[in-house]
């Protein structure tokens, strides 16, 4: 069978394609040009890791602990000193959730919906 | 040392068992990364890439699949996540420059580059990535789903797409020679 017929014999094409391609790859896979490091490059690896993601936590930590004293120290400014700006922020934020729950389910049942 | 054994060790913080678990699976993972990339720099950075991660969840690995399969996983979405970053500033000029370097190293240690793999290379990395998946390692669709994040349906959709994409350029290809 000639590549002509590959065209029109569309079963086979297929089959043909997907030899080329597996015969393609393959030439990668048999290549010898991946070089592997030895283990101790690899533990190596591993330790500058490994230090990175402590130093990382720590960075994260921080500022998270930062952040939520700002916060914090905000809001019990605000309930001792101008009690009435807690209390339209409090509000605020419950006005806020509600309406996101209500808007994310009625986006999801939208969305059930239209897969049906 | 068995894989299993391997794992354990490393998941409890030994730093030699996850450095021969590493060693064993590289040059799987670099040759997978070219073939997804067709890029052989990018395939080694997104290889430490992969195993930076890996070093980061390997407590969360639950032997379900294999570990090679594992970083296959976590190297495709590391690449998809890459490529969505890189869109904008996509260079389609350094692009090709890479291609043919990845091709002229084949062809200059005598490996056979067919048109298929030329063809392969021109496809956007959202329709490369499952077909080789799939025809060349044999994942099945819902393996493939759950690596690219994408539901069974689009996987099968993509893939078949691709073929016919594939299978058009391939034949115009041929009626040109």
């Amino acid at each position: 069978m000639n590549r002509s017929d590959l065209k029109n014999n569309k079963q086979f094409s297929e089959e043909f394609l997907l030899n080329e391609i597996e015969k393609g790859l393959s030439s990668i896979d048999k290549s010898e040009g991946v070089y592997t490091p030895t283990t101790e490059w690899f533990e190596n690896f591993i330790r500058v890791e490994q230090q990175k993601i402590k130093k990382k936590l720590f960075l994260d930590i921080t500022l998270f602990t930062i952040i939520a004293m700002f916060i914090l120290s905000g809001v019990l400014f605000s309930l001792y000193n101008i009690p009435i700006i807690f209390i339209t922020v409090q509000g605020l934020t419950a006005l806020f959730l509600i309406s996101f729950v209500c808007l994310e389910s009625i986006r999801q049942k939208r969305g059930v919906w239209k897969h049906e | 040392m068995e894989e299993k054994e391997l794992i354990q060790r490393a998941i409890k913080g030994n730093n030699h068992a996850l450095a021969m678990l590493f060693q064993q699976n590289y040059p799987f993972l670099v040759k997978y990364l070219i073939k997804v990339t067709m890029n052989t720099d990018l395939a080694e950075e997104l290889a430490q890439e992969t195993m930076a991660k890996c070093i980061e969840k390997i407590h969360l690995y639950q032997f379900k699949s294999k570990f090679s399969s594992w970083l296959i996983a976590i190297a495709t979405n590391l690449f998809i996540d890459q490529q969505r970053k890189r869109k904008r500033e996509k260079d389609w000029r350094l692009h090709e420059e890479q291609f043919r370097k990845l091709k002229w190293h084949m062809e200059s240690r005598h490996e056979e580059w067919n048109d298929a793999l030329t063809a392969l290379g021109r496809l956007s990395e959202d329709v490369r990535v499952p077909i080789i998946l799939k025809h060349y390692y044999g994942y099945s669709y819902e393996e493939i789903g759950e690596m690219m994040r994408i539901s069974p349906g689009t996987v099968k959709s993509r893939v078949h797409n691709g073929l016919i994409s594939l299978r058009k350029e391939l034949t115009v290809r041929d009626e040109s020679k």
